[in-house]
């Protein structure tokens, strides 16, 4: 069967080599930004270059890297494929856009995406993106939504990276607690009963770092449930001076301060990992993570008694409901790459949807793919692949209640909110500055990106 | 007379291969970028789009920014407790050194490792001693019952800062234990006998024999290391990004977080070069009180 798809696979590719020959243009009547392709199937380039992000499973890189290699075979070209770690994907694309040494495809999250897109960096690849749900059928409407600007996309949605509460079933039960909590006060009200000081259990793990993207993640998920955000629908202004703001920040810092201690001390200071390793040790008792914490106890033999110990659930809800901030990663490329032809090639390829059926099997469910008929498999027909798959009903992404802009994502990607709320809780900044400066230094972004 | 100008011009042609190659590393390798650093620090320059000339704007920002104020005062705070340290105890481990001690050798060689390990191993090992979850030191601590909770490593101001330069002082001071050392192996033992004669204590010849001694080698590894330490990058990076709440913000984490993280290429190069009259007085001032007493001599 895999043969008889892959085959179909390089047919296809070979009828799309043929008909790009023509430049791609955009069907928009406002001018548009146009694809001037030099690449033909004559003119072959010696290689192109491929940045993808490495992820934490080293079979799931393994399958990138395979992928790649079979797509070197049907075109010909080599690809230069880098695994690269999320933290120095930034540091490279600057230099990269800075050197005009761009890669024809590269790995690009959608936070990231709309600050290059906002600077005119970023092709459209609109028809590549039709193109690939022509081919392997629709994809989801919510993480599409997050790699289009202006009617346009400037990238392909490949994988979610769902969030779930990971919460201790005997500790639960020791504590008397019947369900995970489903609202953030529940939350805390179940956090104080399983923080025992005696055992060194706390109720909860959660971070407020400058290394942690996980606190800026969180803190949207509180906001949005309360009913606040940090920017008005239109985008315009900020939001923080709204009452559902002070309150949503009220319960934070109610959180990090607790009079019960609820939560490690030591988590001002830790960095992604941080909740992670306090989950796994015991340390904490409830924490909010991607599939990391998942692959790491049931994909491995070094925690066997939290195989047992370990339910998840959906992040609680707030008054407004529950949201869950969407972290949508995906394929870009560069208007300005040598080949950019041939990157949107490489880009149907790895959007191939038989292959993602087999990669999104690799870490646990840290990758949630891009088509939702994927989520069907009876690889997610389990009590925790359910959660997981359920997690992009609820998402929400950096510029809600309206779009994403690039004016949202430098206020995340600047911890703004992070820094800010640090100050009220490491310094004890009154709340109410705390959000006249928060006010400032958003309306002060807002400002750059006009 | 013909004779004469072959000669000289020889004579030139020498100096020439000599000067040429070290002038063009100047203005090629050193100077142009500096230029170039300071010509963008003055335009409104970002990651992708040209920059438009705004002459100090970006200083004039710097200025008025009260996290540039804590950045230049954690970044004296920072090398000036690190240099202090690491000269303290650089000092010891050349003086023990220089003793006659069975297996010398091998305890030079001991000394030197953490010099020799790359800085980002360094810090990861130093991040895992850090943890609240199983960290060596606060694991040492409460098993001593020195302590009965964990301590916050890197999560207060104060403590943060202290560990930062903690993993700088424990990588940096073999520099200073071993330059110290190649000073010491320099005076002769002569020195000492005659101290000794003369009925100077332990103390004196420390004061007046060997500090003079090496004044020079102390002076030029300070000025190299407080280089080098005002310019640290990647244990402040990986420790605590400049956290919390900026208490560990220094000159290169700030340009990286203006000109990698926010895109604003300008303001980070403004916030680098700001620092360079710093770095500048410094070289200026220890290379006068290493030269000048033996260009007057």
């Amino acid at each position: 069967m895999k043969k008889i798809v892959l085959m179909l696979m390089s047919v296809l590719l070979i009828l799309s080599l043929f008909s790009a020959c023509a430049p791609v243009t955009t069907d928009t009547e406002e001018p548009g930004p146009v694809v001037e392709v030099e690449s033909s199937v004559d003119e072959k380039p010696e290689k192109i270059t491929f940045w993808m992000m490495k992820i934490f499973v080293d079979t799931g890189n393994e399958s990138v890297e395979a992928r790649v290699e079979e797509f070197t075979k049907a075109t010909g070209i080599p690809v230069d494929l880098e695994l690269i770690a999320i933290n120095d994907l930034m540091t490279r694309w600057s230099a990269a856009v800075e050197s005009g040494n761009l890669p024809d495809l590269t790995y690009m999250d959608y936070n990231n995406l709309g600050g290059f897109q906002s600077r005119g960096l970023m092709l459209d690849v609109s028809e590549t993106v039709d193109e690939i749900q022509r081919i392997n059928g629709e994809m989801s409407p919510a993480l599409l939504t997050s790699f289009s600007y202006g009617g346009q996309y400037y990238g392909v949605p490949m994988w979610a990276e769902p969030t779930v509460l990971y919460y201790r079933a005997d500790l639960f039960e020791e504590a008397g607690i019947k369900s995970p909590p489903e609202t953030w006060d529940e939350f805390i009200d179940d956090a104080t009963l399983l923080t025992d000081p005696d055992t060194g259990v706390y109720g909860a793990g959660f971070c407020i770092g400058m290394d942690c993207t996980d606190s800026e993640w969180w803190f949207r998920d509180i906001l949005w449930s309360y009913g606040a955000s940090l920017l008005t629908a239109d985008g315009k202004s900020s939001a923080v001076e709204e009452p559902e703001f002070r309150e949503a920040s009220q319960w934070i810092v109610d959180f990090f301060l607790n009079e019960n201690k609820i939560n490690p001390p030591s988590a001002i200071g830790w960095d992604d990992g941080g909740n992670n390793q306090a989950y796994l040790s015991g340390q904490s008792a409830m924490v909010i993570n991607t599939g990391s914490v998942y692959n790491a106890i049931f994909n491995t033999d070094d925690y066997p008694d939290l195989k047992e110990q370990t339910k998840l659930a959906l992040v609680p809800g707030g008054p407004e409901g529950r949201f869950i901030t969407g972290i949508s990663n995906g394929l870009a490329v560069f208007k300005d790459a040598k080949n950019p032809y041939w990157g949107q090639q490489l880009m149907i390829w790895m959007m191939d949807k038989e292959w993602q059926r087999e990669w999104m099997t690799h870490g646990g469910y840290q990758i949630v793919p891009a088509y939702p008929e994927l989520t069907e498999d009876e690889f997610w027909q389990n009590e925790y692949g359910k959660v997981f798959c359920d997690i992009p009903n609820y998402y929400a992404f950096l510029g809600y209640p309206g779009d994403f802009s690039p004016a949202a994502g430098e206020i995340t990607k600047s911890f703004l909110l992070t820094r800010n709320l640090q100050e009220v809780i490491v310094n004890n900044q009154a709340l109410d500055d705390m959000i006249t400066q928060l006010h400032i230094d958003i309306t002060d972004v807002i400002e750059k990106h006009k | 007379m013909l004779k004469n100008i072959t000669i000289k011009n020889k004579k030139l042609l020498t100096a020439l291969v000599f000067i040429v190659p070290t002038i063009a590393y100047l203005i090629f390798m050193q100077g142009y970028p500096l230029l170039n650093a300071f010509f963008t620090s003055l335009t409104d320059k970002t990651i992708g789009i040209e920059g438009h000339f705004i002459w100090f704007r970006n200083y004039v920002e710097l200025a008025k920014d009260p996290i540039f104020w804590k950045t230049v005062s954690n970044s004296f705070v920072f090398t000036i407790s690190a240099i202090i340290f690491k000269l303290f105890f650089g000092m010891i481990m050349a003086i023990v050194l220089n003793q006659k001690l069975a297996l010398v050798d091998l305890w030079r060689a001991l000394l030197f490792l953490p010099w020799t390990i790359s800085t980002i191993v360094t810090v990861l090992m130093f991040g895992f001693m850090y943890s609240s979850t199983g960290g060596i030191f606060n694991t040492i601590l409460m098993g001593a019952k020195v302590i009965t909770e964990p301590i916050a490593w890197l999560s207060t101001p104060a403590m943060a800062m202290i560990s930062v330069i903690l993993v700088n002082v424990w990588r940096g001071t073999p520099f200073f234990g071993i330059s110290i050392l190649s000073g010491l192996q320099t005076i002769p033992t002569e020195q000492y006998e005659a101290a000794v004669l003369d009925g100077a204590n332990d103390i004196q010849k420390f004061l007046y024999i060997t500090i003079p001694s090496i004044l020079n080698v102390i002076l030029l590894v300070t000025v190299v290391s407080t280089i080098w330490t005002l310019n640290d990058f990647q244990i402040i990076w990986v420790l605590t990004r400049g956290g919390p709440v900026n208490a560990t913000q220094v000159f290169s984490t700030l340009t990286y977080n203006y000109a990698f993280v926010n895109l604003y290429l300008a303001k980070g190069i403004a916030v680098s070069v700001a620092s360079v009259p710093i770095i500048f007085s410094l070289i200026f001032l220890v290379t006068r009180l290493i030269f000048e007493p033996n260009d007057k001599s």
